[in-house]
């Protein structure tokens, strides 16, 4: 199966606008961050909040404009394409939010909710809800909840409307942003299930946002990890949930409560400190203010990229002398 | 803060000259022709060119509002068609005497709404309380000039306790006198703005008494009077931005009652104006309050960030 | 898979009745509105206040405009005229009835205007941002800045007599309020996911207006809008009252304040009437657009 995204160090930084429209500072939302996504593969994106992925997402699907760097779908960068082209391709990238009770109009039927998409991408409105219709029922909603508001239906039930509306123009890829985040546990299981389903019963690629390692490691192929807009580690799933590299992804994996009986997690080394002003990131390794085994050279230069081994690539200081093995730790 | 209030004062500057341009070209839309009044019947053609020159009317638009702003700033309202007077001797008398029954009226509609806002929302199901409610209800429903006739009706024409009409009585002078005749007009205007106010107050208080903070500082055995004083602290933003909304209406307000009471105030002026087509009266009263206007708001703003210092940050 | 997940979402918590069709907004609203005895009541006087003056030709046994002089200020409850004559000795209640048409014309249709105007610069300024908000808003923050009756009184003299200029000396005076509240209130909307989503579809921003923004502002605009109607009535007789609206005469509430006005040293209670239809008017107004919106925010 071959690549069917591809994002090529994309940045983006928000100037922050002063009196008078001064700008004040800027905001580093993502910076050179790269991955590929193969196709029917899923790709879980991980991270604290304001990490950039939301941004990313964003960047992906040309909601924002980036300030440097390409969005390779198929090949073809989007980012050079306008009109009925970028139309096109924008039909093919569709994206999942995260919160049900914003993201769906409350004025509109669930059924013209769906359909809106299609009857503005040229389709008759008959048309457009008898396949919203069908999305729906492939969401597992029945067919009587179709002219109901969304005030009536639950978090879940939303969700898998919002599912249906990102499905009826019949993408290839779905960026999920935080899609199950604001649902119970119990909920998100469904909606995860629902998400594994669709995937393979529409051949869907699939982007998925998290804060949640949990949920991330249920669902991913592979997984990247983001730490203030920056790439620190990115490879297969499995590897990277056995095996983890950089000391965020420890801390991170470390941080989170095991189910298992017997097994304490308390000890494990925390992050300490808070996380920097995205305003005014550290130089070099962003990461150095709060990991434990920083060094002064981490505040030089971020460090390049290293494949550790196949398919898994690092971003840290203590991976970078010759050998392939770990340094320290 | 010495920065909000200058970026306040320079906000203000474009404001008050849209104002301007707007009054000025009201007086553009008039129809009928101002020559025409001033001609006699058997005038030539040379005539009536030579007053459009005098006028300034052959000039174009640009330059007649410039030379209009130039004789306003130094005071030179015009000349009312009618009365030959200069327009700013009438003006400036009659903005004085608005300006106190506006005052009287805002101390009448603050201090009751006050009183009567803050009683009911300790003190729901007093009769005060429904008062309240049934002020609340009629002071925006009710004409202010309608008032003013009753007011009239009762208490000066069936009670004879207080006078009808003008600012003083024959003969008369001195601040008592002044104020019998304040009474019934500072009531009529300040009618609706107690309505209104005694609606928010009491609203605003129901609010803050029901916050965790109140509650934790009643359960600290804190007397009434200490949590009275920080309901009205946290309160005096809100009312103080209604307040100072309400003072615009109870100058312009004014207007109204002034006919009915025949009080010497710029109201009467345009009154007069109205029914003998004085237009630049009109518009000279009309200008002269709406600049006061926006001066008090921006006084209100200031007043607004001194007392409430979350808003010097937007 | 899928049938799993049905029977799973058909098992599951959700609260909703068995009804397979859900209510439409509109009859939700109505239905709460109905149950507030004093909006309901309110209600139906304002019906019988606006029909009756609809109907003046049918209902007014007098002439409007002319009367007797020699039966000018009969008292309330006189012998066929039942509330009383003016002083030019025509009969009140018909002229209440006529000039009430004129009133609650003089009331509505600014509203109207200035609904459409307003919530149309609104809906485009707050949508559009940027440089295009600034010229409107700042614009009529402009007319913002005069006392509401000072820029009333102000156009309609420039335009002269008219109920025609008073009401739109009244529209004027009534955009900008509307449109700065339809302008935050799309604001308030255009941050929100759901036109994200809309706007990542493709859809012309034409109809993400017409679907996705409109339907979110309208109930706010709407109980807005019902809530001027009151202040737009007075206001209109105000303007009347100064001479500046129908001229005599024509019978309109505020004129014939007007007319009475001196006549209060004689008969008090005659002189109030046309204010107190006003008053009342106005009053029931102001309740039910209370009722209104209070059944619009229950359902929200």
């Amino acid at each position: 199966m071959g690549v069917i995204l591809e994002a090529v160090e994309l940045k983006k930084t928000f100037p922050i606008k002063g009196w008078l429209g001064k700008t004040k500072g800027a905001v580093s939302a993502v910076h050179d961050v790269s991955f590929s996504l193969k196709e029917q593969s899923t790709i879980g994106i991980v991270g604290e909040s304001g990490c950039g992925k939301s941004t990313l997402a964003r960047l992906i699907m040309r909601l924002i404009e980036p300030d440097q760097g390409k969005v390779l779908f198929r090949g073809k960068d989007i980012l050079t394409l306008s009109g009925a082209e970028l139309q096109s391709v924008r039909k093919k990238i569709q994206m999942v939010f995260q919160n049900p009770y914003s993201s769906i109009n409350p004025k509109l039927t669930i059924i013209d909710n769906v359909a809106f998409s299609l009857w503005e991408n040229g389709v008759s409105k008959q048309e457009a809800r008898k396949k919203a219709n069908y999305y729906l029922e492939a969401v597992g909603l029945p067919r009587s909840y179709a002219t109901r508001y969304p005030s009536s239906l639950s978090g879940g039930q939303r969700q898998r409307v919002a599912i249906a509306r990102a499905l009826v123009l019949e993408p290839e890829i779905i960026i999920a942003d935080e899609a199950v985040s604001a649902l119970d546990k119990s909920v998100q299981a469904q909606v995860l299930n629902l998400l594994q389903e669709l995937k393979t019963e529409f051949s869907l690629s699939l982007v998925f946002i998290s804060h949640d390692l949990n949920v991330v490691e249920y669902i991913s192929d592979e997984v990247m990890v983001m730490y203030l807009g920056k790439v620190v580690e990115k490879g297969i799933a499995n590897q990277i949930y056995e095996t983890p590299n950089h000391p965020y992804t420890r801390a991170l994996l470390n941080s989170v409560p095991s189910m298992e009986v017997g097994v304490s997690t308390l000890n494990n080394s925390p992050i300490t400190g808070e996380l920097p002003s995205p305003m005014n990131p550290p130089s070099g390794c962003r990461f150095r203010t709060r990991c434990p085994h920083a060094i002064e050279q981490c505040s030089n230069m971020y460090p390049p990229e290293i494949e550790i081994r196949t398919g898994q690539k690092v971003s840290c200081i203590l991976y970078e002398s010759s050998s392939r093995e770990k340094v320290l730790l | 803060m010495a920065g909000f209030i200058l970026k306040r004062c320079l906000l203000m500057i474009p404001t008050l000259l849209g104002v301007t341009v707007i009054v000025f070209l009201m007086l553009q839309i008039v129809p009928g022709d101002p020559v025409n009044s001033l001609l006699s019947p058997d005038a030539t053609e040379e005539d009536r060119q030579r007053i459009e020159q005098e006028l300034g009317l052959d000039k174009s638009l640009v330059v007649q509002y410039f030379s209009w702003i130039g004789n306003t700033l130094q005071g030179d309202f015009g000349r009312s068609i009618i009365k030959q007077l200069a327009v700013n001797d009438l003006l400036f008398d009659a903005l004085g005497n608005t300006f106190i029954l506006a005052f009287g009226a805002a101390v009448f509609a603050f201090s009751l709404s006050l009183i009567i806002g803050v009683y009911s929302a300790y003190h729901p199901k007093s009769w005060i309380a429904s008062l309240g409610n049934i002020i609340g209800l009629t002071g925006v429903s009710i004409p202010n000039f309608w008032a003013a006739l009753i007011l009239i009706g009762i208490f000066s024409v069936m009670l004879g306790w207080l006078p009808s009409a003008g600012m003083k009585g024959i003969g008369g002078g001195g601040i008592s006198d002044t104020i019998t005749h304040l009474i019934l007009p500072a009531i009529a205007v300040g009618m609706t703005t107690l309505g209104v106010m005694t609606r928010m107050i009491r609203s605003s208080v129901v609010d803050l008494l029901q916050k965790d903070f109140i509650i934790t500082l009643q359960a600290k055995g804190a007397g009434t009077f200490i949590i009275l004083m920080h309901v009205l602290k946290n309160c005096t933003p809100t009312i103080l931005t209604v307040a100072g909304l309400q003072v615009g209406y109870l100058i312009g307000g004014s207007v109204l009652v002034e006919t009915v009471f025949s009080w010497p105030g710029v109201g009467q002026l345009i009154y007069q104006g109205i029914s003998q087509r004085d237009f630049p009266i009109i518009q000279a009263g009309v200008l002269v309050i709406s600049i006061l206007f926006v001066l008090i708001n921006l006084i209100v703003d200031i007043l607004h960030a001194v007392v409430d210092p979350r808003i010097r940050q937007a | 898979m899928i049938t799993e997940n049905t029977e799973r979402i058909n098992t599951a918590t959700t609260i909703l009745t068995r009804k397979e069709k859900e209510d439409s907004t509109t009859k939700k609203v109505i239905r709460v509105f109905c149950k507030n005895r004093i909006a309901f009541v309110s209600f139906i006087v304002l019906l019988i206040i606006i029909f009756s003056c609809l109907l003046a030709p049918l209902i007014a046994q007098y002439d409007p405009l002319e009367g007797e002089i020699t039966d000018r200020l009969l008292v309330i409850g006189s012998e066929g005229h039942i509330l009383g004559t003016d002083e030019q000795g025509r009969d009140m209640l018909t002229r209440i009835l006529y000039g009430g048409r004129l009133s609650l014309l003089a009331g509505i249709v600014p509203v109207l205007i200035a609904g459409f105007i307003g919530s149309f610069l609104g809906i485009v300024a707050g949508y559009f941002g940027g440089i295009l908000n600034t010229i409107i808003m700042r614009t009529l923050d402009i007319f913002y800045a005069f006392p509401a009756i000072l820029l009333a009184i102000g156009i309609s003299a420039a335009l002269g007599q008219g109920i025609n200029n008073i009401i739109i000396a009244i529209s004027i005076v009534f955009i900008p309020p509307v449109a700065r509240i339809a302008e935050s209130a799309v604001k308030g909307v255009r941050e929100e996911e759901f036109i994200e989503a809309a706007k990542s579809s493709g859809a012309r921003n034409f109809s993400i207006i017409r679907y996705h923004i409109i339907m979110n502002v309208f109930s706010r605009l709407f109980v807005y809008c019902t809530t001027q109607i009151s202040i737009s009535l007075v206001l209109a007789s105000g303007l009347s009252f100064l001479g500046l609206g129908v001229s005599p005469p024509n019978p309109e509430w505020g004129i014939m304040l007007n007319n009475l006005k001196q006549q209060i040293f004689i008969n008090p209670l005659l002189t109030i009437i046309p204010g107190l239809f006003i008053f009342i008017t106005a009053l029931a107004i102001n309740l039910v657009s209370d009722g209104l919106r209070d059944a619009l925010e229950i359902k929200e």
